[in-house]
C-alpha cells in the first residue's frame, strides 16, 4: 500500500540533513546551473555520480532509492530513445532501422524510422542533466523541512504569500499522490481497472475519474487550510523570527561555489563567443582548450 | 511469495540501473574499456602467418562514415624511431603515447583544435603535433612526460577569420636526420564566387622552436599541404595545388625547392597540365630521397614524376589516365609517393567522377587503388592492385606497408586491412585484415601498426571500430 | 456584564446564496463559559463560529448585518489576525490544518506571525504542548502522531497565542472514542483551570454535553433553544426532534418520563429507581454463544498473518474467522488493531504472508469482485459527474448483475436523494456523499459488503437510513462487515461483534456478551454503551439500546418481567 512517508521530508542526523537550508538551496542552484551549462558527458557523469553520492550520505532508505532509480531509469532511457529516434542533426549514424522507408504508409510518410547513435549519445547527455536535477531536487525535498524552506525563502525576500504557497504545495504533493493511489484503488473496488487497457479513450476517462475526487478534496483542504492559517495570523506584517544564523563555513563555501559558477559561466560565454566567430582572444587559448575538453 | 516477488523486482530495478550506469560510464570513458590483450588478439591471425597481433587499442568515438561521404576518417599514427612506442592522434583531439602492447604511457587533449599532423623527432625525444584551429599551432611535446615544451602559432603569419571560420592549420610535419622538424601551415578561403585564396608557410624548428620560415617574409599564395626534406637537412621541397588558378598567383609552379639550411630559394618547376585538367595539383608530394638526389611526385590527375636535385624532370609516367565512359569523365587520383631504396613507389586512389566526386561511375578505373613501383630510370617494375583505397603507405627500407581503406565503387569489405609488400616484386608478404577500413599505417622492420575506422554499409550496418592494431613479426 | 463575544442582530448571507445562513443571532458568551452548539446539518453553526474570529466578514465573501463584538472590539473594525488573538478557531480535520512537518513548527507558526523572538517562541511552544498532553514532542514528526494527537496538535497551534476563547468546529466528529475523550479532557482542563472560554460545535452530544455548561441549539440559521446543561437534559425532545444523539441515560429517562439532571449513569439510575421502584428484578439473559457455522459460509479466514515490514510487528496475527451469509458483523477495536487491514485482505487488496481468505468457497488471491468495500473517506470513491452515473457505474464496469429497470431509482429513494440524480456527487454534504458511496456499491450487488467507519460524522437519522439499507441487503443474503468505534451503533444493529486488538481477535460474540465483558472492552479501548451500563446498574441487565431499557423498566413496573 502507498507509503506517504517515503515522499515526505523526515528528520535525521546526517551531514546532508544538518546542512543549513540556505546552503542546500545554493548548492542545488549551483549544481543545476553547472549541469545546464555543461556539454561534455564526462563531467556531467561525474556530477551525476556526485548527486547520487549525496543520497548515500543522506542515508536515503531503500524505498527512496527505488523511487529515485525508477525516475532516473525512465529519464535516462526515455531521453536516449526519444533522441535516438528523432535526432536530426548531422552527422548521424544509423545503428538500427525500426521502420524501413519502403513500408507502406508509415514508412513512406516518415521516410523511415531509425535509431541514431549520435541521438543516443545526445540523449544520454540530456538524461544526465535531468538526472542530476532530479536527484538533487528529491534530496532537498527528502531532507529539508518545508518550514525551513519557507523561512529561507523569506530570508531571501521572497513575498511571504508566494513562499508559503510554494512550500505548502510541496508539502501536500505526497498527500495528493497518496490520495491518487486511494482513488485508483477505489476504482478497482468498483470493478474499473484503469491500468489494464490500451484504449486511449479509457485512459482519458480514467484521468477525469481520478481528477474529480482529487480536485474536490484538494479544494476542500485548501479552503480549510486557508481559513486555519488566516486564523493564525497568516501574512501579518511584522518582523518574523528568522532562521538560525547561517554558519560561516557554509556561507563561505556557498560563496566559493557561486564564484566558481560565475567563473564557469564567464568562460562558457567566452567559449561560445569564439565558437560563433564573434570574439577570440589568443591569450585565452588555454582557457578555450580547457573548456573544450572538460566543459 | 509476494514478499519474495517484491524483493526480486527491487533487485531487478537496482541491477538495471547499475547496468545502465556502467554502460553509460564505459561509453563516456572509453579508457575504462579493457585493452584486448594477447589472448584475444591471437585469434586474429594474419593471412600468411608472418605476423601476429599483439594488441588492439580502442580510440573512443569517431563519426562513422559510409561509402557516399568524401574522404576517409583521418588517421595519424607514428612509430617512434627506436621502434618501441607509438603515438596516435585521434579525431577527438587526443594525443596518446602507447607501448607496443597498447599500454598508455600518457595522453593529452589538444583542446579546441583538431589534430592534423603528427611526427616524432629523429631522436624520439620530442613529438610534434600540428593542429587546425584559430591559431593553427605546432605543439612540441616531451615524448617521455607528455608535457608541452613550446608551441608556434601559424596565425601570426597566415591570419584568421573567426567569423567565416577560415582557420590556419598544420597540414603536415616532417623531420630530417639532424634534429630539425618542418611543418606546412595553410589557410584557405573559398569565396561564394568560387574563387579561392590561400596563405601558406613552411616552418623549420629545432628542439627550442622556430629557426626559419619558408618564404622568410611573405606567404605562399597557393595550396601547400606537404613538404619533405632530405636526411641531411639541406634540401626542402614542397608541391603546390591551386583549384582556381589565375594570373595573379605568384607561386605558379608545381614543385619548389629551398635550401633548408639558409632558407634561400633554389629552383621551381612547372609541370605540364593534361586535359581535361587545367592545372597540375600535388597534395602529397613531392618526396625527396634520403640522399637528396631525387624528387618523386605524383599529381592528382594520375601522373608520376621524377626530378633530380637540379630540378630537371627526368621522366613523367601516367599511372592513371582520365577516361570518358558513357559520357562520364572518370579517373583514379594520384595519391602518395615514397622512395624505397633505389625505387620509387606511387599509389592511386579510388575511381572518381571528374564532374562531381559524389556521383557514381559506370565502371571502376583499371588503374585505381594500386601501387606502382618504378626504378629511377622510369621503368615500371611492378604494379599491384589492392582492391581498396591506398590510404597511406610507408617504406620500412625494403618493404612497403600499405593501409587499405574503402573501395567506394565495389564496396568490397574483405579488402580492408594492412598489407606488407616486398620490393621490387610488390608481392604480398602478408595481409593483416581489419573489419573496417584501415586509414593509417606505421611500420618498421619488426612491427606494423594500423588504425582502423568504423564504416557504415549501405544496409545501415556498421562494421569495424575506431582502434589501433599492433602486429609483430613472428619469430622475434 | 460584557461578554467575551457579543452578537447583536447578526445576519450573514454568503455571496452565492440568497437566504441568510445565520439570521437574527443575539448571543452573549461570558468569559469562562463552556458552550455546546448543536443543530442539524446546515443550520449555521460553523458560520457562526467564523464570525467570532473575523473570518466573516474579512475573508469570506457575503453580506453581514448586525455586529459582533469580540472582547469589546467590533469585528468589522479589526482584522482576522487581531481577532484571532482573542478567539482561536479550530476545524474538524487536523490533516487539513497541519502543514508543518514538526510539532514545534506547527505550534510556533502563529507566534512567528506575531513577530515573537525565537527563544520566546520556544518557551511558549513547550508550555502549550504541555497543556495538550504532547510535552517533549517538539522535534517529533507530525506524521508520527496518532489521529487524536494530531487534533491536539491542531489545538495547540491555536492555543499558542493564548486566546481568551476557543471556537471548535466539530473537533471530535472524526475521532475514535479514546482520542475524543483525550481531547475533551484537555478542553475541560483548559476551561476549568485556565479559564479559557470554549464554544464547541458538535453532533456527538452524548460525549460533549456532560462536560459543557451551556447548550445552544440552532435551526435554520437562528437560535432555537439555549440554556444551561441541566436544562438541556430536561429538554431532550428539543434534540431528538432534530435527529441529534443525546446521551443514552438522558434518552432513557426521557423515554421513561423521568426528568434527568445529568447524563451520568448513576444519576439516571437513581432517578429511574425513584420513579420505578420495581425495576430492579435481576433477570439474567443467558449468555449466547455463537456456533461456528459449517454451511452457507460467506467468508472464511484461516490463520491469517500479515506485516508491512518484514522486520516489523504483525499487523494481523493468526486471524481465524468464519462469517455465514447474511450476517451483520461489527468489527471493533482501538486504532492500530488491524481492522482496516483485515478488510483489505477480505476484498483482496492485500495478500497475507501466511494463511488464506476464502470467499464463497474460493481463495482470494487478488481483488475480488464479489466483495464491495466502502472506504473511510468516501470522497475518494466518488468520481462520476452525477449521482445517477455514480450509482450505475459499477453495473457498466464489471458489475455482475444487470439492474432491473428503475432499480437504481429505488435505491436512490432509499438513501433519500430522490431529485438529486443530476447533482455532482462531490458537491453534496458529507452525509449525502457517504450514502451515495454505499448506494453505488449496493447497486451492483456484491455478495459481501465491507464498510470502514460508515457512520462517523452522521446524525442519527442518517445512521438509521444507512443501517436500514444494509439490513435489507443482509436480508436478501448479503453479508456485511462494518468497522466502527461507535459501541452504541454496534450494539443496536450488529448481530455479532468481533473485537480486535494488536492484530488479534480477542472477542467474537453477540453484542450483549461482548459489551458485558469489561476486560475485553478495556483491552480494546472501548466503552460499553451507556444503555447497557444503565441496564446493568438498574436491573443487572445488558440492554443494547435505549428502547430495550425503557421497555424493560416499563414492563418490570407492570410486573411482566417476572420469570
Amino acid at each position: 500500500m502507498y507509503n506517504r512517508q517515503v515522499w515526505e521530508a523526515t528528520p535525521a542526523d546526517t551531514p546532508v540533513h544538518n546542512l543549513d537550508v540556505r546552503t542546500k538551496l545554493v548548492l542545488l542552484a549551483a549544481i543545476v546551473l553547472f549541469a545546464v551549462g555543461l556539454e561534455e558527458p564526462r563531467p556531467l557523469f561525474l556530477v551525476f555520480l556526485l548527486s547520487l553520492g549525496f543520497h548515500v550520505v543522506a542515508r536515503s532508505s531503500v524505498e527512496r532509492w527505488k523511487i529515485l532509480i525508477i525516475f532516473l531509469l525512465v529519464g535516462i532511457w526515455g531521453a536516449m530513445l526519444s533522441q535516438a529516434l528523432f535526432y536530426n542533426q548531422e552527422p548521424r549514424t544509423m545503428i538500427a532501422c525500426l521502420v524501413s522507408p519502403t513500408v507502406p504508409w508509415i514508412g513512406e510518410a516518415t521516410g523511415g524510422i531509425f535509431v541514431y547513435r549520435e541521438g543516443l549519445e545526445h540523449g544520454a547527455v540530456q538524461a544526465l542533466r535531468s538526472g542530476i536535477m532530479l536527484a538533487c531536487g528529491l534530496l532537498i525535498c527528502w531532507t529539508t523541512d518545508p518550514r525551513q524552506l519557507l523561512q529561507c525563502f523569506l530570508h531571501w525576500k521572497m513575498p511571504y504569500p508566494i513562499a508559503f504557497m510554494l512550500i505548502t504545495s510541496l508539502r501536500f504533493l505526497p498527500v495528493i499522490f497518496e490520495e491518487t493511489a486511494i482513488v485508483l484503488t477505489a476504482q478497482r473496488l468498483r470493478g474499473f481497472e484503469p491500468m489494464r487497457t490500451l484504449s486511449p479513450l479509457r485512459w482519458v476517462r480514467t484521468a477525469f475519474y481520478v481528477l474529480f475526487p482529487i480536485l474536490a478534496r484538494a479544494l476542500r483542504r485548501a479552503a480549510t487550510l486557508a481559513l486555519s492559517v488566516e486564523s493564525r495570523g497568516f501574512g501579518r506584517c511584522g518582523q518574523r523570527a528568522g532562521l538560525t544564523a547561517w554558519p560561516v563555513v557554509e556561507r563561505f563555501a556557498c560563496l566559493m561555489v557561486f564564484a566558481g559558477i560565475a567563473t564557469g559561466a564567464t568562460l562558457k560565454m567566452l567559449y561560445v563567443l569564439q565558437f560563433n566567430g564573434l570574439a577570440y582572444f589568443p591569450e585565452l587559448r588555454g582557457v578555450y582548450d580547457f573548456m573544450a575538453v572538460w566543459l | 511469495m509476494s514478499e519474495i516477488k517484491s524483493k526480486i523486482i527491487t533487485a531487478g530495478v537496482f541491477l538495471l540501473f547499475l547496468g545502465s550506469l556502467v554502460g553509460l560510464a564505459l561509453h563516456i570513458f572509453p579508457e575504462l574499456q579493457p585493452i584486448e590483450g594477447v589472448a584475444t588478439a591471437k585469434k586474429n591471425g594474419s593471412r600468411v602467418g608472418r605476423y601476429e597481433k599483439i594488441s588492439e587499442i580502442p580510440l573512443g568515438k569517431v563519426e562513422i562514415r559510409g561509402f557516399k561521404q568524401m574522404g576517409s576518417t583521418p588517421g595519424l599514427v607514428r612509430l617512434s624511431p627506436e621502434g618501441s612506442r607509438l603515438v596516435v592522434g585521434t579525431e577527438s583531439g587526443e594525443v596518446m603515447l602507447l607501448d607496443l602492447q597498447g599500454n598508455r604511457q600518457w595522453s593529452r587533449k589538444i583542446g579546441m583544435g583538431k589534430i592534423s599532423a603528427l611526427e616524432f623527432s629523429k631522436d624520439a625525444r620530442l613529438i610534434y603535433v600540428g593542429e587546425n584551429s584559430q591559431q593553427g599551432a605546432v605543439i612540441c611535446i616531451d615524448a617521455t612526460t607528455g608535457s608541452e615544451l613550446w608551441r608556434k602559432a601559424s596565425v601570426d603569419e597566415l591570419g584568421v577569420d573567426i567569423r567565416q571560420k577560415t582557420f590556419p592549420g598544420i597540414m603536415s610535419i616532417t623531420v630530417d636526420g639532424v634534429g630539425n622538424a618542418y611543418a606546412v601551415a595553410l589557410r584557405s578561403i573559398r569565396f561564394s564566387s568560387g574563387k579561392t585564396e590561400y596563405f601558406a608557410r613552411i616552418y623549420k624548428f629545432d628542439d627550442k622552436g622556430v629557426v626559419m620560415q619558408f618564404p622568410r617574409d611573405h606567404n605562399l599564395d597557393v595550396w601547400v599541404s606537404w613538404c619533405d626534406v632530405d636526411e641531411a637537412g639541406t634540401t626542402l621541397t614542397f608541391g603546390t595545388s591551386d583549384y582556381t588558378p589565375g594570373p595573379e598567383r605568384k607561386y605558379k609552379d608545381n614543385v619548389y625547392v629551398f635550401d633548408a639550411k639558409t632558407g634561400e630559394f633554389r629552383w621551381s618547376q612547372a609541370l605540364a597540365t593534361v586535359p581535361p585538367y587545367d592545372r597540375t595539383n600535388m597534395r602529397f608530394g613531392p618526396t625527396i630521397s634520403d640522399d637528396g638526389k631525387y624528387l618523386g611526385g605524383v599529381s592528382a590527375d594520375g601522373r608520376a614524376f621524377l626530378l633530380d636535385d637540379t630540378g630537371t624532370l627526368l621522366w613523367t609516367r601516367t599511372l592513371s589516365a582520365p577516361q570518358k565512359i558513357q559520357g562520364v569523365f572518370l579517373n583514379a587520383t594520384g595519391l602518395h609517393v615514397q622512395h624505397v631504396g633505389e625505387y620509387v613507389a606511387f599509389s592511386t586512389g579510388n575511381t572518381y567522377n571528374r564532374a562531381n566526386w559524389q556521383l557514381p561511375t559506370p565502371v571502376e578505373h583499371p588503374q585505381s587503388n594500386s601501387v606502382f613501383l618504378f626504378d629511377h630510370e622510369g621503368s615500371l617494375l611492378k604494379r599491384r592492385k589492392l582492391g581498396g583505397m591506398v590510404e597511406e603507405f610507408k617504406s620500412t627500407g625494403n618493404q612497403l606497408a600499405v593501409a587499405i581503406g574503402r573501395n567506394i565503387r565495389t564496396k568490397e569489405t574483405s579488402i580492408h586491412g594492412m598489407v606488407m609488400l616486398s620490393t621490387p616484386e610488390l608481392d604480398i608478404v602478408d595481409f593483416l585484415p581489419t573489419e573496417g577500413p584501415c586509414v593509417a599505417v606505421a611500420a618498421n622492420a619488426t612491427h606494423m601498426v594500423g588504425m582502423e575506422a568504423p564504416l557504415q554499409l549501405d544496409s545501415g550496418a556498421i562494421i569495424g571500430a575506431y582502434r589501433i592494431h599492433v602486429w609483430k613479426k613472428i619469430g622475434l | 456584564m460584557t461578554g467575551i463575544v457579543e452578537c447583536k442582530n447578526l445576519f450573514f448571507t454568503y455571496k452565492t446564496r440568497s437566504i441568510p445562513s445565520i439570521a437574527n443571532i443575539n448571543l452573549t458568551i461570558e468569559a469562562g463559559d463552556f458552550i455546546l452548539c448543536t443543530g442539524p446539518t446546515g443550520c449555521g453553526k460553523s458560520t457562526l463560529l467564523k464570525a467570532f474570529n473575523g473570518l466573516i466578514p474579512h475573508e469570506i465573501s457575503g453580506t453581514l448585518r448586525g455586529s459582533v463584538l469580540v472582547d469589546g472590539v467590533d469585528s468589522l473594525h479589526s482584522s482576522v489576525a487581531e481577532l484571532s488573538r482573542t478567539v482561536g478557531l479550530m476545524f474538524q480535520n487536523p490533516d487539513d490544518q497541519i502543514f508543518s512537518t514538526t510539532v514545534a513548527d506547527e505550534v510556533g507558526f502563529a507566534l512567528e506571525n506575531m513577530g515573537m523572538e525565537r527563544e520566546a517562541i520556544r518557551v511558549r511552544v513547550s508550555e502549550t504542548l504541555g497543556w495538550v498532553g504532547l510535552a517533549g514532542r517538539e522535534q517529533g514528526s507530525v506524521h508520527a502522531l496518532s489521529g487524536g494527537e494530531r487534533q491536539r496538535l491542531a489545538l495547540a497551534a491555536v492555543l499558542a497565542v493564548r486566546p481568551k476563547m476557543l471556537a471548535l468546529d466539530e473537533p471530535i466528529s472524526q475521532m475514535d472514542p479514546r482520542g475524543a475523550m483525550e481531547l475533551l479532557q484537555v478542553l475541560q482542563k483548559l476551561n476549568q483551570e485556565l479559564g479559557i472560554t470554549l464554544i464547541i460545535v458538535e453532533h456527538r452530544l452524548h460525549e460533549v454535553m456532560p462536560l459543557c455548561k451551556h447548550v445552544l441549539v440552532m435551526e435554520n440559521g437562528g437560535i432555537s433553544w439555549q440554556g444551561k446543561r441541566q436544562e438541556a437534559f430536561r429538554s431532550p425532545r428539543v434534540f431528538l426532534d432534530m435527529g441529534l444523539r443525546i446521551p443514552q441515560p438522558v434518552h432513557i429517562c426521557h423515554g421513561l418520563g423521568v426528568v434527568s439532571q445529568s447524563a451520568s449513569i448513576e444519576d439516571a439510575v437513581h432517578d429511574i429507581r425513584k420513579a420505578y421502584p420495581k425495576c430492579d428484578a435481576a433477570v439474567r439473559v443467558p449468555v449466547k454463544t455463537i456456533p461456528v457455522p459449517t454451511e452457507n459460509i460467506a467468508i472464511e479466514i484461516q490463520g491469517l498473518d500479515f506485516r508491512y515490514d518484514p522486520r516489523g510487528q504483525k499487523i494481523l496475527d493468526g486471524i481465524h474467522l468464519t462469517v455465514p451469509r447474511g450476517q451483520f458483523v461489527a468489527l471493533m477495536g482501538n486504532n492500530g488493531a488491524g481492522k482496516s487491514t483485515l478488510l483489505h485482505h477480505i476484498c483482496g487488496l492485500q495478500q497475507a504472508q501466511a494463511g488464506k481468505v476464502i470467499v464463497d468457497g474460493q481463495v482470494v488471491k487478488s481483488l475480488d469482485r464479489r466483495v464491495g468495500m466502502v472506504m473511510q473517506n468516501p470522497d475518494l470513491m466518488l468520481f462520476n459527474s452525477t449521482v445517477e452515473e455514480e450509482i450505475t457505474f459499477g453495473l457498466h464496469h464489471g458489475g455482475r448483475n444487470a439492474p432491473d429497470h428503475g432499480e437504481w431509482r429505488t435505491l436512490l429513494a432509499r438513501i433519500g436523494l430522490t431529485g438529486m440524480e443530476d447533482r455532482f456527487p462531490l458537491a453534496l454534504s458529507q452525509g449525502q456523499r457517504v450514502r451515495v458511496a454505499i448506494a453505488a456499491l449496493l447497486a451492483y450487488k456484491p455478495d459481501i459488503m465491507l464498510l470502514d467507519e460508515p457512520t462517523t460524522g452522521q446524525d442519527l437519522g442518517h445512521i438509521d437510513d444507512i443501517i436500514a439499507l444494509l439490513q435489507e441487503y443482509t436480508a436478501s443474503g448479503g453479508t456485511v462487515i462494518f468497522c466502527t468505534h461507535d459501541t452504541e451503533v454496534a450494539a443496536r444493529y450488529a448481530e455479532r461483534v468481533v473485537v480486535m486488538t494488536a492484530g488479534r481477535i480477542v472477542a467474537d460474540a453477540p453484542p450483549r456478551d461482548v459489551f458485558s465483558d469489561e476486560t475485553i472492552l478495556h483491552l480494546a479501548g472501548l466503552r460499553a454503551p451507556a444503555a447497557l451500563r444503565v441496564s446493568h446498574e438498574l436491573y443487572g441487565g445488558c440492554a443494547l439500546c435505549v428502547e430495550e431499557v425503557v421497555q424493560y423498566v416499563q414492563q418490570a413496573s407492570l410486573g411482566s418481567n417476572a420469570g
